[in-house]
């Protein structure tokens, strides 16, 4: 059994391993106001580091003005000393995973969508989309270069 | 002829609608009932990021995870943005899966209502005409043919390339 950290992104769930999860921040919060570094988005955090902010909305090519207000928490990923913050519905939750209930994504996805989402595991009704962690990072570091 | 030969003599067609910018006419995707396992209405797709627009997410159809593909996509970039959709055709394609030998399905979202018709193995033999596609199909790399009958233009296409993972590379 592996446990994820569970995030809602539009009605969709999408589950991060739980061992990069660094913690929970809330969106709009007077004291942590995001800042532009790099021609980058971040948030800042203690003792220095920085939060890259990933709409992960944006990599789903869904979502728009109106419903970004309903984004209130940011999760914070860490992963070998980087930072990044996603934005996202609700506060998040756990839940544990039989690994042997994940199924892989079909041959259609190729190249980055298939390095992103290991697989997609279902729980009654709910269908959680994994997603790699270091997969996201190094795609939202490549997406940031080519927007500079 | 009877009653009962003439109905097995007839051939059922689905038509799914394609909003296409460069042409005006009517123009269908066809799909013969072979094709087709079952037409799904609104279901729950869930999106993978990163993935191109034609193709919408994953589906789960009977303990499989299906590809969701937009054939107004594939032909049409500018076409109806993601999520836009009335039903799901779930059809097979000719691509067969390495694991199993069977042949691989795939869901196509229909952004109208799909139709179906009953033809004649001999109106299938005479009234359908070969015509030049439009570019948006041409270049779409999935054409299998293009014919018109009477007002209206039939599309065949393959979708084994991208329900494969080998379409564009």
């Amino acid at each position: 059994m592996n446990t994820f950290f569970v995030i809602q992104i539009e009605e969709q769930l999408f589950g991060l391993a739980k061992e990069w999860v660094a913690g929970v921040g809330v969106r709009n919060d007077s004291k942590v106001k995001p800042i532009e570094e790099n021609g980058r988005k971040c948030l800042p955090l203690a003792h220095g580091h920085r939060a890259v902010i990933c709409d992960f909305r944006d990599l789903l090519g869904i979502g728009d003005a109106a419903s970004h207000g309903k984004q209130q928490f940011y999760v914070i990923l860490s992963h070998h000393g980087r930072f990044m913050a996603v934005p996202m519905s609700g506060r998040g939750r756990l839940v544990m995973v039989n690994e042997t209930t994940v199924h892989a994504l079909p041959s259609a996805f190729q190249g980055q969508p298939r390095k992103l989402v290991p697989g997609i595991v279902h729980n009654g009704q709910d269908a959680i989309v994994l997603v790699d962690v270091q997969a996201l990072m190094d795609i939202a570091n490549a997406v940031a270069c080519e927007d500079k | 002829m009877t009653k009962k030969e003439r109905q097995q003599a007839e051939v059922r067609l689905f038509l799914l609608p394609l909003v296409l910018d460069d042409i005006t006419e009517s123009v269908f995707c066809l799909f013969s009932q072979n094709q087709i396992v079952e037409i799904l209405g609104q279901q729950p797709i869930q999106r993978i990021p990163c993935s191109p627009l034609y193709l919408q997410g994953v589906v789960r159809y009977r303990d499989e995870l299906l590809p969701v593909i937009d054939i107004g996509q594939v032909c049409n970039w500018a076409a109806a943005r993601r999520g836009e959709y009335k039903q799901l055709m779930v059809v097979r394609t000719g691509a067969v899966d390495s694991a199993t030998g069977e042949p691989m399905k795939a869901i196509v979202s229909a952004n109208l209502r799909v139709q179906t018709i009953k033809l004649s193995g001999q109106v299938l033999a005479t009234e359908f005409t070969e015509a030049p596609p439009p570019p948006s199909l041409a270049n779409s790399g999935i054409l299998r043919g293009f014919f018109r009958r009477k007002e209206h233009y039939l599309a065949l296409m393959n979708l084994d390339q991208i329900t494969a993972g080998v379409y564009g590379s």
